[in-house]
């Protein structure tokens, strides 16, 4: 695992600011998943739309949240169990990090971020005060995608 | 690691920004990393993203305080913050984040089950709060007490507004010059 990613990282070219961020993401998130996905709970999925198309992926997504967020479901209560270990991990930073870069790929949310950039000044040091990842992952993908 | 290692937006956000815990890299959760007072960091702008509610009520107007001494003259400060509003409407605002959230998928978002699972647990607040006890309309400032807070910490608003589908409060402050 560890191998693949420095791999990856040593022919990812070193991306520059105006590089294709998405293709970025998709190589990484193809790298860590793999992992990730040997531990979650992917036979409860079974009943979840396919997701091969556009529409299908959001239809799949949608039908997972409804799942996780009824913590009844069997989906939700083994959600529940499963982050009760996950949260004990190390790198479960890593997973909140990655995880809020799919509000990077929100044309809606991408909008606050512009608003909340456009209202700092263009030049000078910025303090971001304890924002977190949620604010910082899609900004920084604001401003690297903007800034090439 | 994260997806930013390495990546061309953290040399442009290291010139740009800085986070209270020294480097974009190492910027932790709210509930992990309270926010420490704050230095003089002459700083020309600077952003709080639904970090606010986070803070004891005690702690509040000297933290106002603070980011008003660590900004230049004519700073700007981003105040954006769940408002009390919101916090009638929390199946409101999740079904806002599922939006987005399917909006991501159909647009190519190449994260997996376990990510989307784990933003929606951590955005409904179980990973982080024990939400049926917490009492998020005491912790949420009204849209008239946050302005309230800021002009009273020394802030002019510039600008008022809403955000995130109108649960957030969003105010442009500068420090007077």
């Amino acid at each position: 695992m560890i191998l693949k990613i420095l791999l990856l990282l040593a022919t990812a070219a070193l991306p520059t600011a105006a590089m294709d961020c998405r293709l970025f993401f998709q190589q990484m998130a193809a790298a860590i998943s793999a992992d990730v996905r040997l531990s979650w709970p992917s036979t409860l999925l079974k009943e979840a739309p396919p997701g091969a198309s556009a529409e299908g992926a959001g239809k799949r997504v949608r039908w997972i949240l409804d799942q996780v967020y009824d913590e009844t479901s069997p989906l939700g209560r083994e959600v529940d169990a499963y982050f009760a270990r996950v949260v004990t991990r190390e790198n479960w930073i890593e997973d909140y990090f990655r995880s809020y870069e799919i509000f990077a790929f929100s044309p809606e949310y991408q909008n606050v971020m512009k608003k909340i950039e456009s209202a700092l000044p263009a030049q000078g040091r910025i303090l971001d005060v304890g924002s977190g990842p949620g604010t910082l992952s899609a900004f920084l993908a604001h401003i690297s995608r903007t800034a090439g | 690691m994260t997806l930013f290692d390495n990546r061309g937006a953290m040399p442009i956000a290291q010139s740009r920004l800085t986070t209270t815990t020294g480097s974009p890299h190492e910027t932790v959760p709210f509930f992990l990393n309270p926010v420490r007072p704050l230095p003089a960091y002459n700083a020309d702008g600077a952003v709080m993203n639904h970090v606010f509610y986070t803070l004891s009520k005690t702690t509040r107007m000297p933290t106002l305080r603070g980011l008003l001494s660590s900004l230049k003259p004519g700073g700007t400060l981003v105040l954006n913050e769940p408002n009390r509003e919101s916090a009638a409407l929390p199946g409101k605002f999740r079904e806002w984040l599922t939006d987005r959230m399917v909006e991501a998928a159909e647009n190519g978002s190449p994260h997996n089950e376990f990510d989307f699972a784990f933003l929606a647990a951590m955005s409904s607040g179980r990973l982080t709060r024990d939400a049926r006890s917490t009492d998020l309309a005491a912790r949420y400032p009204s849209r008239a007490e946050l302005e309230l807070m800021a002009r009273e910490a020394g802030f002019e608003v510039v600008e008022r507004g809403s955000t995130y589908g109108g649960f957030s409060t969003f105010l442009v402050l500068r420090k007077p010059k």
